[in-house]
């Protein structure tokens, strides 16, 4: 292996919580050890790969403190680094890794994963969202077999856990208990003028979004929506999803 | 020369950072340019629409972090492609990376990691500088690092090894006289000596910033985490480069415990000052 190639390996390896033995044989000691120059290093790293999470899982941090967040960052920088160099592009598998957390809340890891699909909103690329008008110049049966694609900027969270709540309850400045035994909630994300946003889906309209999601006709999705949920009023619902931005127009 | 034959000196610009997207957004800060992070601009939203009419109002320069050109393994292909459709939407007027790697083993390090100087690593970043400007189809300029340790054999001086770069690609010159003095003091060599040793001609930009002053085992070690202002030794190194390198623009650096838009915009304005008092000395020492 050239040398310059092993260097980097050994370096990283000490700065992934590796052994630093084999880059310390290669540093110049000069007043102060190799170890400890290596260190400064090791503590940028985890320091500032801890404040990208904390970033990007704002109420996660909050819900569990300080001090446990930065142990769990840690061994999560160890285990999985990032593998981009877009740090917003930087904690996929976090919201997975925290269901191994020792003590952490049954529900932090759907609140992680709502938090990470609002990241994605946020950063998600430019597309022109499908504007309402497009749709009502459409005959009736075009209109049943339409397929609609959600935006790069919209998802769909869904937990047995009042995420939504939870995290309402979280945001700065607000102390609000939430009671768990409310239930499980699912939460639609997109962006709206350059903001992620969410809000709580009803039953039919969570199946007609993840129908349309999964490349199925309108037609088809609004009866699966009403078999979920007989009670619903399907143009409403419809039109309400439309006047949001989570249709792509192409 | 007399400073009257000269192009008007771009002014001082400033870093753009996420904490001043609103006033930026709000009013035209009055500097001469912004520097963005490339990887802070990859995405869409609303990063894009401030960089948008950044760009509508300034002259904008795109500064890698991540493209790692000291990496041995190369360079990531998809990250490439994604700061050229960067470049290629803003048309930038500098574009700049360091001399640093931050990628082993398909692993993003999040740091501007040192390299070894010798012939072997000069190779590999010409290789990436060459691949880099290729793809751009432009010149890029690349910035020396502070660094917290040197390798038992790194033969090339710093300078030297820029300047040899410069030379093999055609590549510029980013001097961060911060940096340069953050690893003087780290490593005890002599800053001054360094702004001499780089060519006059490579340099398109200048860096400043703050750094943090820590103590180890009775030693100081400057860390380079751009939380401060200037400090007097890191000016005096810039009225030395000013004079050396007369049309390489100045930007402000900020990036952990940013303070309010206006405080930057001061800092610039404090760097054209002495800009012109630099230059003012240079022409009465030369009449």
């Amino acid at each position: 292996m050239p040398p310059l190639r092993e260097i980097q390996r050994d370096f990283s390896q000490a700065l992934l919580g590796g052994s630093d033995q084999a880059i310390a044989g290669r540093v110049l000691h000069d007043r102060l050890a190799p170890a400890q120059r290596i260190q400064i290093y090791r503590n940028h790293v985890r320091i500032t790969l801890g404040e990208a999470l904390a970033t990007t899982f704002p109420v996660v941090a909050r819900l569990v403190g300080g001090a446990y967040f930065a142990s769990a960052a840690r061994r999560f920088i160890e285990r999985e680094p990032p593998r981009s160099p877009v740090l917003a592009e930087y904690g996929a598998a976090f919201p997975d890794f925290l269901a191994g957390a020792p003590n952490a809340p049954a529900y932090l890891p759907d609140v992680a994963r709502l938090e990470w699909a609002l990241n994605l909103a946020y950063h998600a690329e430019d597309r022109p969202a499908l504007e309402p008008r497009q749709l009502a110049s459409l005959p009736p049966e075009a209109q049943a077999a339409l397929r609609l694609k959600p935006l790069p900027s919209t998802a769909i969270v869904s937990s047995a856990f009042p995420i939504l709540a939870i995290w309402q309850a979280n945001q700065p400045g607000r102390a609000d208990t939430v009671d768990l035994a409310q239930g499980g909630q699912t939460v639609l994300v997109w962006r709206e003028d350059g903001d992620a946003v969410c809000r709580a889906l009803g039953p039919g309209e969570a199946v007609l979004l993840q129908a349309l999601g999964a490349g199925r006709g309108l037609g088809e999705a609004a009866s699966a929506a009403v078999q979920a949920e007989p009670g619903l009023d399907l143009p409403p619902a419809i039109a309400a999803l439309l006047a949001t931005a989570v249709f792509s127009a192409s | 020369m007399t400073a009257s034959l000269r192009e008007p000196p771009l002014a001082a610009g400033i870093g753009l950072r996420a904490a001043h997207h609103g006033a930026v957004m709000a009013s035209r800060p009055s500097v001469g340019w912004m520097e963005i992070h490339a990887e802070n601009y990859l995405g869409g939203g609303a990063p894009r629409r401030v960089l948008a009419q950044v760009r509508r109002d300034l002259p904008v320069s795109v500064h890698g972090v991540g493209l790692s050109l000291g990496g041995a393994e190369g360079l990531d292909q998809a990250h490439l492609d994604r700061v050229a459709g960067l470049v290629a939407a803003i048309e930038p007027m500098l574009v700049s990376e360091h001399l640093a790697w931050s990628v082993a083993g398909g692993v993003y390090h999040n740091d501007l990691l040192p390299l070894p100087y010798t012939e072997e690593s000069l190779g590999v970043v010409a290789g990436n500088v060459s691949r880099l400007q290729d793809r751009l189809r432009r010149r890029v300029l690349i910035e020396n690092p502070s660094t917290y340790l040197r390798f038992d054999h790194s033969p090339i001086p710093e300078p030297a090894f820029l300047a040899a770069l410069a030379q093999r690609t055609g590549c510029g010159i980013l001097l961060d006289l911060n940096n340069i003095y953050v690893s003087a003091v780290n490593h005890g060599l002599d800053a001054v000596g360094y702004v001499d040793a780089i060519p006059a001609d490579a340099v398109g930009e200048l860096h400043l910033a703050g750094h943090h002053v820590a103590h180890e085992d009775g030693v100081t070690i400057l860390i380079d985490d751009h939380g401060s202002s200037v400090c007097d030794a890191v000016w005096e190194l810039h009225a030395r480069a000013v004079r050396r390198f007369p049309d390489a623009p100045t930007l402000i650096e900020w990036d952990t415990a940013i303070p309010p838009l206006d405080r930057l915009v001061a800092e610039a304005k404090a760097a054209d000052a002495r800009r012109a008092r630099a230059l003012e000395h240079d022409d009465a020492a030369a009449a």
